[in-house]
């Protein structure tokens, strides 16, 4: 879909024309159950995430602008709906400190073994381990590597400290890096 | 290590960029009957929002109606204007007169007995919806919402030099005297209610839908379009019909009677008494002083009340002496003249102090 069938379409829901808007949900739907997913523990808590989330994007149709593209403003409504829904369900918030880390015990990753790891590891693969993470780690992981986030916004969407968030992010790659060494693919 | 996050994140990235995952249900429906219900709820609440409001300026607009048709003559300015009453002097010639039928009057000066009070609503319209005969006290709880003033004057402010000339909400003048109280309000059964301690004098606006009732201690009056002097204490209600007419109910037995103008009238637990002269209390609205074996003492202390006399006497025996005699529209300056030559005494007047010398008299 091409940004202006977008547009037509984004007037159409506009005027409340439910066909505009099914196809809208079609069109998104797979993607943003993918982006949910990696905030919850299974497909239906991310369906469920999602729907939540159409139906904001639907209501405030109108505060669309254009200005990005329609799906990175949906992925927006659908992270944020996961946040939400993760910070009815929280306990604990995991109270890392930055200055346990010790750097030089993550083996790095160099370019060969990444292009391994693009090669060898399915989205599957890497979504299951992602989602073996601590939950924290993993929505620091998930908002900082994956949708863009800077350690700074974070902090304020998780309502944690910066440093926290830093902390979590080095934490959760760390034990990523060892999941997916761990899983058999050699280093060189 | 700064390489390392950046090529995990760029795989993950990579990796992730156009993930999709087919879902298990169409949950279209759903969303856009949640949707449609949202903007339903939204243009719901605009409507309730418009029916509250139309409903508040419904209501707002017929208590309004209400109260003004309740009230339509009563104002909720309370004007208190202090008039200060011509002093006595020596030339005789001035005298406290009706000012609390028409204030223009109260510049007038007399030169005998020429007050003539405009009588003109001599007749007695009693025809009420509201009749004080069948008023039960039940029907007299003031309830909310209703204008309700009251006048207390205090020794301070209600001698006859700083007399207070209170406008009640219905235009009605009234002038409550020493250490008085006048309790005024529009009921909500239509009729206009004033109870009384102490003395007052009423000028009330006739009003035929309004009746104006006057709660003493012992009565209650019906009054219409006059000029009344009341004074109620625990003792006794005592009163004086100037002009008008104005029925009197006793609280207890029941017993009715009509006043015309210039009756006084005294009614106690026991019941209801005409007398012959107007009480002494209310000279300074009838000009009138009635003395039969009345001691000095009592004289002064009724020149007192009524006209703010400053009397000094140079021998306390002379308030022993008894005096008996009648004043019409008189002063201080006249009663004290007639007293001393009834009683050989001498009257020296300084500024307004007067002075009473002579040989008093025996217990």
């Amino acid at each position: 879909m091409n940004k202006e069938e977008q547009d037509k379409l984004v007037k159409a829901c506009k005027k409340n024309s439910r066909d505009a808007m099914e196809k809208i949900y079609n069109a998104f739907m797979p993607r943003m159950i993918a982006v949910s997913i990696r905030y919850c523990k299974n497909q239906s808590d991310a369906e469920d995430i999602v729907q939540e989330a159409f139906i904001k994007v639907f209501k405030n149709i109108k505060k669309y602008k254009h200005s990005g593209t329609l799906g990175s403003w949906i992925e927006r409504i659908v992270v944020n709906c996961a946040i939400d829904h993760w910070h009815k369900r929280k306990k604990t918030v995991l109270m890392d400190n930055s200055e346990l880390i010790m750097e030089t015990e993550t083996q790095e990753l160099d370019e060969i073994e990444k292009n391994q790891f693009s090669k060898q590891l399915s989205s599957e693969k890497l979504r299951t381990l992602i989602n073996e993470l601590p939950e924290q780690y993993r929505l620091v992981l998930n908002l900082y590597a994956i949708e863009g986030y800077s350690h700074k916004e974070i902090s304020k969407i998780l309502k944690i400290k910066e440093s926290t968030s830093r902390s979590n992010y080095t934490r959760a790659r760390k034990k990523l890096l060892e999941n997916m060494r761990a899983i058999g693919i050699e280093k060189y | 290590m700064k390489e390392d996050k950046d090529l995990l994140k760029e795989l993950l990235h990579t990796k992730f960029k156009d993930d999709v995952i087919e879902s298990s249900r169409n949950n279209f429906d759903n969303i856009f009957d949640a949707v449609q219900k949202k903007s339903d709820d939204k243009s719901l609440f605009y409507w309730y929002t418009a029916g509250v409001i139309v409903l508040m300026l419904i209501s707002v607009f017929t208590l309004y109606y209400l109260k003004n048709n309740k009230t339509s003559n009563t104002h909720t300015e309370e004007t208190s204007t202090e008039i200060p009453i011509q002093k006595e002097n020596i030339n005789l010639v001035t005298t406290p007169i009706d000012t609390i039928s028409s204030k223009k009057e109260e510049n007038n000066t007399i030169t005998g007995n020429e007050i003539s009070e405009d009588i003109n609503q001599s007749e007695n319209s009693v025809t009420k919806k509201i009749d004080v005969t069948t008023l039960e006290p039940e029907d007299e709880i003031i309830e909310k919402g209703v204008i309700t003033v009251t006048y207390t004057a205090s020794d301070k402010y209600a001698s006859t030099e700083h007399t207070m000339y209170n406008k009640l909400p219905d235009s009605s003048t009234i002038v409550v005297r020493k250490n008085s109280k006048v309790n005024f309000t529009a009921t909500t059964q239509g009729y206009r209610r004033a109870d009384i301690t102490g003395t007052v004098f009423l000028n009330i606006i006739k009003e035929e839908s309004k009746p104006f009732i006057l709660f003493g201690k012992h009565c209650k009056i019906q009054i219409t379009g006059n000029s009344f002097a009341i004074h109620s204490d625990s003792k006794a209600d005592l009163m004086t019909l100037i002009q008008g007419s104005a029925k009197v109910v006793h609280n207890t037995t029941k017993e009715v009677r009509n006043l015309i103008p210039g009756e006084s009238l005294r009614v106690d637990q026991n019941g209801i008494v005409l007398l012959e002269k107007s009480p002494n209390r209310f000279a300074w609205k009838t000009g009138d002083l009635h003395y039969k074996n009345t001691s000095v003492d009592q004289i002064i202390n009724d020149l007192g009340e009524n006209y703010d006399a400053k009397i000094l006497l140079k021998n306390a025996d002379i308030l022993n002496c008894k005096y008996s005699g009648s004043f019409e529209k008189t002063n201080t300056t006249k009663v004290l003249t007639k007293l001393a030559s009834a009683l050989k005494l001498r009257i020296t007047k300084k500024d307004d102090l007067f002075t009473i010398t002579g040989q008093g008299c025996n217990k």
